[in-house]
């Protein structure tokens, strides 16, 4: 190590001293670790060697995994892209809550509970906008005034609906009449109208 | 180590009963209490046997395995205390259990509390000294200092320890 004769001297001297230490130090109990822990270190040794070809078939097999769930994010995709179809003009969340709102008693005998329901339920699934539209009437049970309304649109089509507009017409309930007309011309823009009902504009 | 390495349960049976013992009492010594030293202890051996392709036969084992035991247990104090100095004096040193309330009673057990009383480094240096039998290169080493500064603690040391033994 060291070839200078005083640090040799200055270390010979602290070995001296060490020496001295030790044998008091060595007369303390000798604490050993516990069995179990042991037990705990050779399994952890002998785990070790039997690991590396477990290792490699995991790294293996998350690969695996990794391109079968891309596969199927692929596909699910696919799916979704494909069941898409072109659909009818529908009314919008806002009409089928004024809709409601024209099917229901005044607006002062309206539950505030029903009133905030019904819009975040259409809100809730907006593809079903239509069938919203027909579960609104159904649910809502409209006064007799505008019950006629209501299972027109439930029942079908322009046709019925027409129907009822001329109905209207004739109970000359023209507020309603325009209100109604203008709903249907957002439902049915091209749907050609009687020439009654042509000459009223909303 | 290097036949641990290549697959021989049998060679890290045998390295493990002839160090068991004094790594178990190095860790303890510092710890300063058992069951965070079985902690300790237990994690350097699966450092160790987790570096075992890292270990190169060219150097000695044990300074190697101290190193590492060494760094591990550096690493739980710095988590446990992260602005403390290496080792947490307060935490082994100062505050001595029953066993160290019988200081007085043979020197075995008045050396220990000396031993726990001593700065941070100087308790390590000493302690791979008197437990693992490292020489002072050895520990400076393991410690990440240079010779001098190595042998330099162990004076301080073992100049307070022999004080204590003559008190």
């Amino acid at each position: 190590m060291t070839t200078d004769p005083h640090q040799q001297k200055d270390d010979s001297v602290l070995e001296q001293d060490i020496g001295s230490i030790r044998s008091a130090w060595a007369d303390q109990a000798k604490e050993e670790p516990p069995g179990l822990l042991d037990q705990a270190v050779m399994n952890r040794a002998k785990r070790e060697l039997e690991e590396p070809g477990k290792a490699s078939r995991r790294r293996t097999s998350i690969k695996w995994l990794g391109a079968f769930a891309t596969a199927a994010v692929v596909v699910l995709a696919l799916t979704v892209v494909l069941e898409q179809e072109p659909r009818a003009p529908i009314p919008s969340a806002q009409e089928a809550d004024g809709l409601r709102l024209d099917s229901e008693a005044p607006p002062g005998n309206q539950s505030p509970a029903r009133l905030e329901a019904v819009p975040q339920k259409a809100r809730a699934e907006p593809p079903a906008e239509e069938s919203l539209t027909k579960q609104l009437l159904r649910e809502n049970v409209a006064p007799a005034a505008t019950a006629a309304t209501a299972s027109a649109e439930n029942n079908t089509g322009a046709d019925a609906w027409i129907k009822q507009l001329l109905e209207l017409k004739k109970a000359r309930q023209f507020e309603k009449l325009t209100s109604e007309l203008a709903r249907f011309r957002s439902v049915y823009p091209d749907y050609p109208l009687p020439p009654e009902l042509e000459e009223i504009r909303p | 180590m290097k036949a641990y390495a290549k697959g021989s349960m049998e060679a890290f049976g045998l390295l493990y009963n002839r160090h068991r013992g004094p790594l178990f009492r190095y860790v303890l010594r510092l710890a300063g209490d058992p069951a965070t030293a079985n902690d300790l202890y237990q994690g350097s051996w699966e450092k160790i046997i987790k570096a075992r392709r890292a270990y190169n036969d060219t150097v000695p084992f044990r300074p190697w395995m101290y190193r590492i035991a060494h760094n591990h247990v550096m690493d739980h104090f710095r988590r446990a205390h992260p602005r403390s100095e290496p080792l947490p004096d307060h935490l082994v040193s100062g505050n001595s259990g029953p066993e160290e309330q019988l200081q007085g009673e043979n020197k075995g057990a008045a050396l220990r509390a000396a031993v726990f009383r001593l700065p941070a480094e100087q308790k390590e240096t000493v302690l791979l000294r008197l437990e693992a039998g490292l020489d002072i290169q050895d520990i400076a080493d393991v410690t990440g200092v240079n010779r001098e500064t190595a042998k330099s603690r162990l004076r301080y040391a073992v100049d307070k320890l022999k004080a204590e033994l003559r008190e």
